[in-house]
């Protein structure tokens, strides 16, 4: 266990931004945190980065608590390293940025050196050694900044939002370095990010927070709904096309989480009918986007056979059975 | 229009010419200007990094009392600093008055505001992301201050400069505590004025010449730092 938070909240200006019962995230994997604007998910990672102190709860790692004032945070700040969603480098060279944390940790200059250049090779910024980093792009700025971080070899790296302010090209380059330096150094990776399925593609298990709160599973498929009783029968009326049957005493308006695992997918038939517009491949399973009037995520396991027959385009039946569908409270 | 003329060929000449005592003038002016500027910094700098990164109750209050003290004039710093190393004041054992040392100790109280108040604009100007990558890299928090005045550089020089340029025009402080004594404490402004009532045109020019070059160079300086900040 690399983390372990209970009871936490940050509040600014009489404004509960985070609130937390627990969370625990484990040693050695990619963590991807996913949510709406002001969700506080950057709040989360500065105190996860130890750059901000929580106004009550704790927050241990790899078992210790973390004491926030005491005069070891130099030494435990210097174990996690934290990327921000628009680096500042400073007013030097993009060599002297990169040796900047190696230096404050007494590194012999010949090492230092040898750190550097693997580093930037890493990131593909080698030719750019000896430029001045304030007249690197967005996407050259954000690779220099990761392989700033890299050099020092943290064990956990927290990116914010590593890949929005860069084009397609180095947003695909930094989610690769991003994988590779977990597989290769073991390093723990937690990172924000607004794309799921960039997410989705890396990270090996996905928080989802809404309104200061970590909230389980539904990063997707959330939808406000009325739950009404009609000829006697009780439905859930997401849309005039979506709605479906639902044996169950809720009533009136409500917000609630499908599970894109649970939802029953038809050829032939099903509750309500839609189109596939859009698949994707997941590890082992296949994320079918299914338009209903609003758009739904299924994913389906590959050895499903009925993973051969999906086209984009196709149209296609969903049922929603009873354990597929939870109501959500804040 | 001719007495300017003859005087401004009579200063050029004293100037080609080296005149000892026009350059002891401006070597008496530039000791006590670069040592109180020296000082000035030394307490002003670490004050205004405090001021600027701190968040205390009177904060504000203090701010808004070093921006009042800059427009604080020089015949009341002279005269309060009179009062207090004079023979009879609390410090005239120590014999002090119409010393360049006195000199320094009221210019230096006059520029210190300054200092303050140009070095908190620099630091406050230092975008906030600065502090927390040093903070993130494993920086100690003196570490941190440091990449933090290392970004306020140019700012922070033209604090210095600034007043470096206020102590050497100015006039009320050397007249007051250093007395004009020649060869001592006459400074370049204090013998201006004694040549200006003796009704000696050349000298006077000639160090209104020296100054005005001063001034012009200590402003490039201050600009130079000023575009390279913004």
């Amino acid at each position: 266990m690399l983390y372990q938070i209970r009871d936490m909240t940050q509040i600014f200006k009489g404004k509960t931004i985070l609130d937390i019962d627990e969370l625990i995230i484990g040693k050695g994997k990619i963590y991807s945190l996913s949510g709406p604007n002001g969700a506080g998910k950057t709040t989360l990672l500065n105190i996860l980065a130890f750059l901000d102190k929580p106004t009550t709860g704790n927050l241990s790692y790899k078992g210790d608590k973390v004491r926030f004032n005491s005069g070891c945070m130099g030494k435990i700040r210097k174990k996690v390293v934290m990327l921000d969603q628009h680096p500042i480098m400073f007013t030097t060279t993009v060599l002297k940025n990169v040796e900047y944390g190696l230096k404050i940790r007494g590194i012999e200059t010949s090492d230092r050196e040898k750190i550097v250049d693997e580093t930037l090779d890493l990131v593909g910024m080698s030719s750019f050694k000896h430029e001045p980093a304030n007249t690197l792009s967005g996407g050259e700025t954000q690779r220099v900044a990761l392989a700033r971080v890299i050099a020092v070899s943290p064990e956990v790296l927290i990116c914010d939002e590593p890949a929005s302010s860069v084009d397609i090209e180095n947003q695909s380059i930094i989610m690769k370095i991003l994988r590779q330096i977990n597989h290769e150094k073991g390093m723990s990776v937690i990172f924000t990010s607004h794309d799921r399925l960039q997410a989705a593609s890396i990270a090996h298990d996905t928080f989802f927070m809404d309104r200061g709160k970590i909230v389980k599973n539904p990063r997707e498929n959330l939808f406000s709904v009325t739950f009404s009783t009609i000829n006697s029968e009780s439905v859930c009326i997401v849309n005039t096309d979506f709605k479906f049957k639902y044996t169950s005493s809720i009533s009136g308006r409500q917000r609630i989480f499908i599970d894109p695992e649970k939802i029953n997918l038809s050829f032939e038939s099903g509750e309500v009918k839609g189109r596939v517009i859009q698949i994707s491949e997941e590890n082992d399973k296949i994320r079918v986007i299914i338009n209903l009037g609003v758009n739904i995520s299924v994913l389906i396991k590959k050895d499903n056979p009925i993973f051969i027959y999906i086209y984009i385009g196709e149209v296609v039946y969903l049922s929603f059975p009873e354990n597929s569908l939870r109501t959500i409270n804040y | 229009m001719e007495l300017l003329y003859d005087s401004f060929v009579s200063a050029l000449l004293l100037t080609i010419s080296l005149d000892p005592e026009l350059f002891e003038i401006v070597g008496v002016s530039l000791k006590v200007s670069v040592s109180s500027t020296i000082i000035a910094t030394v307490i002003g700098l670490p004050s205004g990094f405090f001021l600027a990164i701190s968040n205390f109750k009177l904060k504000s209050l203090t701010i808004t009392t070093l921006n009042t003290l800059l427009a604080l004039p020089t015949v009341v710093i002279g005269l309060f600093v009179y009062a207090l190393i004079a023979r009879n004041g609390i410090f005239g054992s120590l014999d002090l008055l119409y010393t360049q040392t006195a000199i320094v100790i009221g210019q230096t109280i006059l520029i210190i505001p300054l200092t303050t108040t140009y070095t908190i604009t620099a630091i406050s100007k230092i975008d906030k992301r600065y502090r927390n990558t040093a903070m993130t890299l494993g920086a100690t928090p003196t570490q941190t201050a440091l990449v933090i005045l290392r970004e306020a550089r140019f700012g922070i020089v033209a604090a210095i400069i600034a007043a470096f340029g206020r102590v050497i025009a100015e006039v009320g402080i050397g007249m007051m505590l250093g007395g004009n004594a020649k060869g001592f404490t006459r400074t370049i402004t204090t013998a201006m004025a004694l040549e200006y009532d003796k009704g000696e045109f050349s000298l006077a020019v000639a160090l209104g010449l020296i100054l005005l070059t001063l001034s012009f160079l200590i402003n490039m300086i201050f600009h130079f730092f000023q575009g390279r900040t913004s």
